[in-house]
Order: structure tokens, then C-alpha cells, then sequence
């Protein structure tokens, strides 16, 4: 009798408002103990003045060297700062979503990566496989020793207008500069887009603002505009997350619970730790390839193309997950349409493949990706309901108004 | 004047009929060219990874697993070989740089499948 007793004792106790506190409890103090803050402090002072010349150079198709296409042509409003494509397509495409893919565009084989936050001072790894980095005080990049900055990001912002496919078209004269494969080269190609320029009212008003002539401004003074405008534009906002830890606004249980799954078993923190939800490491995930990928044939060694180090082969920087719900599709290659489908690749990969009708090279390919994967960063199993709570504590994760 | 026209009608067809024989050696040769290209590329690949990892990790085995990468470049002769044999019928080196280009980036139509599969609303 005294059994049953405690047994409905606590079955009330588990039904409980009481309870359902200790799950919102825990949940509170693992976010802080992984280094979840106000997401706003993390924003920069910005000039105004420069912020707003960068907006104008941001979408100025002039600034593509030869060809029709600016940095709004793929971070675009509606997709959260993405293109909502699978890869980029850089120069020669049209339109936006569909449209574009079928334009026509060269196929720039990444995955769009959203702005939020890139300015923020702690960011300070950048792009998929971590191209611009800060490591002791320096950036390292492809300028080698001559970074025209020591702000990540305006050293971020100078690659796109020289990378050939995205904003460059591979003709003649560009193929005779950049066969010397030399910064100087990079250097020279970028110097000549701004030298085209000189009576763009954005370049003018460069030089005013800096204070020079006109014939003075530099790739540098146009990534420092770029950079600040990305800062002020893409700056961190209130997240509904937020709400939850410092207002005490009533989140849904089955968020509680994917909040619980994404601190605990699913071992999401693992990497998707500090304020921006990553640990800007690098890890292998074996999500299908999308497209040719960067070394072609269906292949993207990742940050092995940056390092050379055949212990990066096929790992690509932690993405941050703020705004993660407007953000798809996902992957490096965006071969994962929903979040549902990019959290369970993560411990179920096969489960995309149809291995039996794929080419016997994109098994062996794939094959290889796996054996590269480390157990550290592999999720266990969730059930489909588990995956559904992950994804409403990601939605928590969204910012809670645009403007 | 006769010899003019008749040099004009030779340059003529001599341009038409270059055009029909590229096409046919494109033909015969696009399947073979392609699986070479891969095969080589790998080769080279292989070969720059083991290289990588003896400077990142020197060991006997990585030494081993480079001589055979080493051996594996062979490949690249027959790519060549072929390469060059094209080259001699006719083809130009933007030919086979487009014949390559195709194998390359071959995977690029599965990009919209991912949007057509999910039906992704845009």
C-alpha cells in the first residue's frame, strides 16, 4: 500500500509545476556555465558615417572586378544574411533562390555563410574551413605576413572581391595576374577594381570621409567600410534565449527538454559552446556533399586546403547557431534542407545516403569522410521527438525582432 | 585571282571540316580523357597528403604509404600520354580544359535536387 502511495506521490511530482522548475532550473545554469551571455554586449561601437558608405559598397556591383555582381547579390535579407541556396553562385548568376541557381552563375562551392555577428570581438575565426584566423595577436590569411589589417574582418572582407568564381571572372588578363600566385598578385587585381572606381560617389565619398584623394584609397579604406558596415547591419540582437534567462519569459516544455538534450546527451556543447554556440574548432561531421565541392570530383578536404595538415582533412569550423533557424540549407555544401535533417546527420549520416545507386567513387569518398570522423565530436542516437525538442531550443536561438 | 579563291575556299573548308573532326575525337575520347583526369587528380592528391603527412607526422609507415603514393602518380603518365595524343588530332588546350572542367564539376546538377527534393519555398 505504502508503495503505491509513493508511486502516485510521484507521479503527481512529476507532473508538477515544482518539477518542470528543475528542468528550467538546470537548463538556466548549464546555458551560463557554457558561456551563454547578453549578446548585445558583444557588439562594437560602430562609425555611422562609415558603416552607411559600407552599405552602399556592399551592394555596388562595381566593386566585382569584371562582372555584374556585389556582396548583397548572396547575403540577402530574406534568407537571415544567406542565399538559402545549397552552394553560392557567384559570378554570371541572376536573381535570387531557383532562379539564380539556374541562371547560368559559376557555382562558388560553399555553402552561404550568414553575418551575425562577425563583427563581434571574440570572432575571430572566419569563413568554413577558418581562411582568416587570429592566432596570438595575428591574422593569418592568405596575405601571408602582409595582412592589410589586424582586424579579422576587414581582412575577411577584401578575399570575396578577388576570389575567382565569386566575384571575379577567370578571363585572360586575370588568368596572366593570378598564374604568379603571389599576394602581390591579389594585391594588384584589388587595387585595379578600386582604381576603376574613382568616380563611383561611394569611393568619393571614401576619400572624404578619410580624408585623402580620391586617387589615394585603397582596398584597405574599401574593407574597413565593408567591415563596419557588416559590424553595424549584422550586429547581435535579443534572442529568445535571452528573454528566457534574464526576463524569465515561458518557454514551451519541449524546448526545456531539446535545451536539456543539447546540454546533455546529445552532447551538442561539446562544440556548440560560448555566447555565439561554437567553439570556433574544427571538427569532422560526415554531412553528404552537396555539388563538386572545393577540390572537385565531389571532394572538400576543408581546412586541410588551409593547412595542409592531413590531421584537418575533411573538418570544417563549428558553425555558430544564432539566428541557425533562418539560416538553411546547412552543411558546407548546404546538402541539408531543414535542421531536423543537419542535427541527424550528425550521428546518422547513412541515413541520407543511397549507397546501393550512388557512383562507386561517392562511396568510397564518402567512406573515406567517415573514417575521418573523431568519436569525440559524434552525437549518440536520438529518436525522431528528441530531434523535433533539439530543434525548439534551437528555435530559441532566433532573434526575437529584425530590425 | 583563281589561286586566291581557290586558297579562300581551301581555308574555308579547311575551318569546317576541323570543326565536324573535333566533335567526333571529342566523342571518342570524352569518356576515356575524363576517367583519367580523376584518376590523376587523385594521384596527385594522394600523393600531397602523404607528403603532409610526413612533415606533420615522420614515421616509417608514412614514408611507406608516400613511396606508394609515389607509385600511383603513374597514372598521371597515361593522362598525359592521352593528353598529349589529343592535342596532336587536333584538339586545342581550351578543348581539354573544358573536357576536364565537365568531369570537375560534374556533381554540380545534384545542387538542385537538394531544392527539388525538400521542396524548399523560395
Amino acid at each position: 500500500m505504502r508503495l503505491i502511495t509513493n508511486f502516485i506521490a510521484l507521479l503527481i511530482l512529476l507532473g508538477s509545476p515544482v518539477f518542470a522548475d528543475i528542468y528550467e532550473n538546470v537548463l538556466k545554469q548549464k546555458v551560463t556555465q557554457y558561456g551563454f551571455t547578453n549578446l548585445e554586449a558583444l557588439n562594437p561601437v560602430v562609425d555611422d558615417k562609415l558603416a552607411e558608405i559600407g552599405g552602399t559598397l556592399f551592394a555596388d556591383e562595381r566593386l566585382s572586378f569584371n562582372s555584374k555582381i556585389s556582396c548583397k547579390s548572396c547575403h540577402l535579407d530574406e534568407h537571415s544574411s544567406t542565399d538559402g541556396l545549397p552552394n553560392a553562385i557567384g559570378v554570371g548568376g541572376k536573381g535570387k533562390g531557383q532562379k539564380r541557381l539556374q541562371s547560368g552563375g559559376l557555382v562558388v562551392p560553399r555553402n552561404v555563410l550568414p553575418l551575425w555577428g562577425r563583427g563581434s570581438e571574440h570572432f575571430k575565426t572566419l569563413f568554413w574551413d577558418g581562411k582568416v584566423e587570429v592566432i596570438d595577436g595575428e591574422v593569418i590569411s592568405q596575405f601571408l605576413d602582409a595582412a592589410p589589417s589586424d582586424d579579422p574582418l576587414v581582412v575577411a572582407a577584401h578575399l570575396p572581391l578577388a576570389e575567382i568564381r565569386e566575384m571575379v571572372i577567370d578571363n585572360s588578363e586575370v588568368d596572366a595576374l593570378y598564374k604568379l600566385e603571389t599576394v602581390d598578385a591579389g594585391n594588384q587585381l584589388l587595387q585595379k577594381i578600386i582604381h576603376n572606381q574613382q568616380k563611383n560617389p561611394s569611393i568619393l565619398a571614401l576619400a572624404d570621409y578619410f580624408e585623402i584623394p580620391v586617387h589615394q584609397v585603397k582596398p584597405l579604406h574599401v574593407g574597413q567600410a565593408l567591415a563596419t558596415h557588416i559590424r553595424s547591419k549584422f550586429r547581435l540582437r535579443k534572442i529568445g534565449l535571452t528573454d528566457f534567462m534574464d526576463n524569465n519569459a515561458k518557454v514551451s516544455q519541449s524546448a526545456v527538454n531539446g535545451g536539456l538534450l543539447f546540454y546533455g546527451k546529445g552532447r551538442c556543447i561539446a562544440c556548440h559552446n560560448g555566447p555565439m554556440f561554437t567553439d570556433f574548432g574544427f571538427h569532422v561531421v560526415a554531412f553528404p556533399q552537396a555539388g563538386f565541392g572545393k577540390n572537385g570530383f565531389g571532394v572538400d578536404y576543408g581546412r586541410y586546403n588551409v593547412t595542409d595538415k592531413p590531421s584537418d582533412l575533411y573538418k570544417f569550423r563549428t558553425p555558430p547557431l544564432i539566428e541557425v533557424m533562418n539560416t538553411g540549407p546547412y552543411g558546407h555544401s548546404g546538402s541539408l534542407a531543414t535542421v531536423e535533417e543537419a542535427i541527424s546527420a550528425h550521428f546518422d549520416p547513412l541515413r541520407f545516403l543511397d549507397t546501393k545507386n550512388m557512383k562507386p567513387l561517392d562511396r568510397v569518398l564518402f567512406l573515406q569522410k567517415l573514417q575521418n570522423v573523431n568519436s569525440d565530436t559524434m552525437m549518440p542516437y536520438l529518436d525522431e521527438l528528441e530531434v523535433k525538442e533539439l530543434v525548439e531550443f534551437l528555435k530559441l536561438l532566433s532573434f526575437l525582432e529584425n530590425g | 585571282m583563281r589561286v586566291f579563291i581557290v586558297a579562300i575556299i581551301a581555308f574555308v573548308l579547311g575551318m569546317f571540316a576541323n570543326i565536324p573532326a573535333k566533335i567526333i575525337i571529342r566523342h571518342l575520347y570524352d569518356t576515356e580523357y575524363g576517367r583519367l583526369v580523376y584518376i590523376c587528380d587523385d594521384a596527385m592528391r594522394s600523393h600531397y597528403i602523404a607528403k603532409n603527412k610526413i612533415l606533420e607526422t615522420p614515421s616509417e609507415a608514412n614514408l611507406s604509404e608516400l613511396e606508394i603514393a609515389e607509385v600511383a602518380l603513374l597514372d598521371c603518365q597515361k593522362y598525359d600520354v592521352l593528353r598529349k595524343k589529343l592535342l596532336a588530332y587536333g584538339l586545342s588546350e581550351h578543348d581539354l580544359s573544358l573536357i576536364s572542367l565537365k568531369y570537375i564539376e560534374e556533381k554540380s546538377s545534384d545542387l538542385m535536387d537538394v531544392i527539388e527534393i525538400h521542396e524548399i519555398n523560395y
